[in-house]
Order: C-alpha cells, then structure tokens, then sequence
C-alpha cells in the first residue's frame, strides 16, 4: 500500500524534528563538541582543549559533592519512596470507599509548581518558626525541634531528599498500581486455594510480578534525581557552604555565572553519559527478564 | 476475606498517608490568611487576612506574570499538539523508512536533561533573535515536550484499525485527508490527556523561563513568583498568598480532570 510514501513520511515528521533538533536534540549534541573548548558562551572564538576540561572536571571538589548528592537523593528516594509508594498501591489496589479521591490527593502533588513547594517546604523547616521546629516541640521532641533543616548542611541534601519524596510517592505509586492491575486475578485465586495469607500473598506473589515496574520506576527517579534542578535551586541555592550541588546547579552557575561555558558543557555531557548509561542498563534489565519469562 | 482489623489498619495507613499529603497544603493556606506578627502554623487563622491576597497580586505584580504564563501556555500547547500529532502519525505509518529508530531518537527527549543544552540553546536563540521573547520561550518548550505526546499518539494509533485507513484509500483519500477527516477526530480522548498534560508542563516551567527570559516584565508566573522571596523576606503570609494564587488554576483544574492528568503523567512510564 503506498499510502505513506516518503515524501508524505518527512512532511508528517518534520514540523516536530526541525523543532526538536534546532532547540532540544541538537544542543544537547553540540554540547558534545563545545565540551572540548574554553568557549566563554558568548564570543564565536571556541579553542579546542582537548580532554582538559574533563580533566578539570574530575579534580572538581564540587563534581564531587554532587555524585555524592546523587547517590544520596537516590538511596532516599528508592528506599523512602518506593517502599512507601508500593505499600500505598496495594492498598489502594482494593475495593474501598473513596478510593479514587484518596489515590487522587495522594498523586496531586505530582503537578504542584516546584516554585510553590520549594517556598511551602522551606516553611515547613525554618527554624524557630515554622511548621515541623513548632509541631515537634507542641508534642515535646525537642531534640528534633532544634533542628535546622535547611541551614545545616550535613541536613540540608536530606530535607531536600524528603521533600521529593513528598512530592513523588503518588507518581510512582499510580505506576505500581497499573503494574498491580496487569496481574491477573488468577494468580491470586490459586495461591488463595494453596493457603497463602495476605503476608505471603505480598512476598511471593505480588512483589515478584512487580518486578518489571520496580525497574521501570526506579530507574525513572534515579533519573529524576540525577536530574535535580528546581527543588535546590529554590530552597538553597546549592548551599549551605555548596552542601546541596547538584549537576543542575553547577551547569547552572557555570554557565550564568562565570562564564564557563565550555566546562560547564562538559559537565553536562558527563551528566548526560551517566543518564544514558542508567537507561541502558534499566533496558538490558528488562528485557532480560522478559527473555526470562 | 478482609476482616474488620484488616480494613482498620489499612485505614489507618491511608489515613496517616493523607495527612502527610495535605498538611504542607493546609499549613500554607492556613498562614496565607495569618498576619506576620502573630504567625502560627499550628493553628487556624483567627481572623483571616484575605486582604493579603490582594495585596500579593498587588505588590507582587502578579497580573501582568498571569498574562505571560497564559500566552505562553497557549502557544505551546497548540503547537506541541499541533507537531507532535502529525510526527507520531508519520512515525506510525512509516516503518519501511526506519521510523522506530526515528521514535527513539525522540523518546531521548523523556531522558536527557534539558540543561544538557540549555548553553547551546541559548545562543540559537539569540542568533534569530528569539531570545527574551514568549515565543523563543515557547519553542523550547515544545521542543523538551514532545516525546512524551509522541509517545503516546504513537501508542493510540496502533490501537486503531487499519481497515479504516484502507476503506479511505480506497475512497480516494491520500493520508493527510485521512488524517485530518477521519483520524484526527478519533484522537480527542488522547488529545485531551495531551492538551492538559503539555499545558500543565508549560504553566509549571521554572528552569526555561528563569534561563531564556531575562527582562522582569516579560517573566512567566512561577519566576515572577521566586522575586518574591527577595522582596518579602519573612512576610510568610503574603508570600504564601501569592503561592496560592499560582497553585489555584492548577487546582481547580485537577479537581475536574484528574483522571486524564494522572493517565497523561504516569502514561510515559506504563508500557502502553
């Protein structure tokens, strides 16, 4: 059928390629190329330095610090976030009453602005006179109310950890529960029938069919917080004392605030090496298993 | 069988969830009608300010920041459904000409971080001259948006027959007639989710608008919001009252259409 010859094909696709290309894909790719110079971002002169910002970058105390906040961010996010969210979509998975508003108020804070969250949450911790110093004294944990969430920085990338768990759980939790609903009613009848408790049912039922999703999902806040911008940006500024770096920030300040354009691409594309790699590995992961099933 | 302990405790873990969700809600409702002198977020306003919203629209300009967000929202969102509609339509039909390897350079867009380009992106604008403009602003934003209604247009499609684009060829219908009389018109279930999902994104963007928008007038919302901080030091209520001014379309829209916001959000993560 030459219902869609190649003309028709490139006219179809191309309104969203040459968008896609001229202000998404293809910076990204050219970052390839300035990551290698000591461009400055505003003059056309970019000299090829070879491998010395990449260099540069590895003795970077601060690319430092943000590897370390990655792997913070993710430890707290997967083990936080994703035990809370798979215990939420079980629950949540039963006939109940008010069941769709309950999932529904648990997922709205998915589409909050990050501007609206980063001030909510900053008063949530303000010493002295916000909500959790207030509340944990009223119920007599003063150590706890002594706290400076923000202003601590061996606190700070925690606090920032718990609001994006906040903010997340109902996104990953929706992904459990379609992950929940793809498995068949059978399975469960049968294990019914061979005497498995609810407590067994989870462990050897549930949880193992849920596997695909489990990857699915965090490798996406893995991702998420590789990624992570906004919440920083808003709440510290990558303080205190550059406690709270993340790759986001640091391109961000490199490239707006000294001028660094070249060294800060070549962070970004050491950033975006990493990105991909975790993608390829969720992918291998995956269909591994379903070679497997 | 449940038993009533069961339904308890599972209740009770609902519940303790909920709190948790709504409370940083409440507490910034609650104090944006506080006065700064006698904040507490532990209680209810005695005597609510409502003068404090006024006055944050007011002193906050607020006004002229919801005119930008709404202007660029519209632009985007018609033209990132526009383009992503056709392209999927295009990928769908041309797998001879290796169109799945064209459907994952585009997927690439749901991974990579934006600000992976933003350097480069920076001086495309500003070499055509679109850079401080709503509609530069608005082509990023199509462009780190597109994936993800590709995605799932290229999902809908495998989802609709082929004998109803075969009746029309025999009819006579090249395929942009099929597609804007006949297939165009099944997608609005989709273009729905898309429309809300792309918008919501746009009315949200803090990172492009902060990078590409550099005079104050032409700022969009959530920038124009950030001022605040600056400006109001510890006048938590005010800044709290403008908060809630740019949360509540987004509100009142999620009460209406949540089911579609949640389909459209999650929809990129479930294989379809």
């Amino acid at each position: 059928m030459k219902f869609m010859n190649f003309r028709n094909y490139l006219l179809f696709i191309a309104p969203a390629l040459l968008i896609y290309l001229l202000f998404f894909a293809g910076p990204i790719f050219s970052g390839l190329y300035y990551g290698f110079t000591d461009w400055n971002g505003f003059s056309f002169k970019a000299d090829w330095v070879g491998l010395e910002n990449f260099r540069e970058a590895f003795r970077d105390p601060l690319l430092l610090t943000a590897l370390k906040n990655m792997a913070i961010l993710s430890v707290v996010v997967i083990v936080l976030q994703h035990s809370a969210s798979i215990l939420l979509a079980v629950l949540l998975d039963q006939k109940l009453k008010g069941i769709v508003w309950m999932r529904a108020i648990i997922f709205f804070p998915v589409i909050l602005n990050t501007v609206v969250i980063g001030y909510v949450w900053s008063y949530m911790y303000a010493p002295m006179v916000g909500f959790l110093p207030k509340f944990f004294a009223a119920i007599g944990l003063n150590g706890l109310a002594q706290l400076d969430w923000l202003g601590d920085p061996s606190l700070a990338i925690y606090a920032i950890a718990l609001v994006m768990v906040w903010q997340y759980t109902g996104y990953s939790m929706m992904i459990y529960l379609a992950g929940l609903q793809s498995v068949s009613g059978e399975i469960y009848e049968a294990s019914s029938i061979d005497g498995a408790g609810p407590w067994n049912k989870f462990w050897k039922v549930t949880l193992p069919l849920l596997i695909p999703s489990v990857i699915v999902n965090t490798v996406l806040s893995v991702i998420g917080c590789m990624k992570m911008f906004e919440h920083v940006f808003i709440m510290t500024q990558g303080g205190p004392a550059n406690s709270t770096q993340t790759f986001g920030i640091m391109i961000y300040q490199y490239a707006f605030k000294t001028s660094q354009m070249g060294y800060g691409t070549a962070m970004a594309m050491i950033l975006s090496v990493m990105i991909l790699g975790v993608t390829f590995v969720q992918i291998k992961l995956l269909s591994r298993m379903e070679v497997a099933n | 069988m449940t038993t009533t302990l069961q339904k308890t405790s599972i209740y009770t873990v609902l519940i303790i969830a909920l709190i948790i969700v709504l409370v940083p809600m409440a507490v910034m409702v609650s104090v944006s009608l506080q006065t700064p002198s006698t904040i507490n977020p532990l209680s209810l306003p005695k005597d609510p300010q409502w003068s404090n919203y006024t006055e944050a629209f007011r002193t906050g300009n607020l006004l002229p920041y919801f005119g930008n967000s709404i202007l660029v929202l519209v632009m985007t969102t018609a033209a990132a459904i526009g383009v992503s509609v056709l392209a999927a339509y295009g990928l769908h039909h041309g797998k001879r000409y290796k169109s799945d390897a064209m459907s994952t350079f585009f997927l690439m867009g749901l991974i990579l971080p934006a600000f992976s380009g933003t350097i480069p992106a920076f001086l495309v604008l500003r070499e055509i001259h679109l850079l401080n403009t709503h509609v530069g602003l608005s082509l990023i934003q199509i462009a780190s948006g597109l994936a993800l209604p590709i995605f799932l247009y290229v999902n809908f499609f495998k989802t609709v027959p082929t004998e109803i684009e075969e009746a029309a060829l025999v009819d006579g219908c090249g395929p942009w007639r099929t597609f804007l009389k006949i297939i165009f018109p099944l997608t609005l279930p989709i273009t729905a989710t898309c429309i809300i999902v792309v918008a919501i994104n746009s009315w949200n963007d803090f990172f492009n608008p902060l990078v590409y928008l550099s005079s104050p007038d032409m700022r969009t919302l959530p920038v124009g919001l950030m001022a605040f901080k600056s400006q109001y030091n510890t006048n938590w209520p005010q800044m709290f009252a403008g908060a809630a001014l740019v949360a509540l379309p987004i509100i009142i829209l999620y009460l209406f259409v949540q089911r579609f916001i949640i389909k459209g959000l999650v929809g990129g993560a479930v294989k379809g």
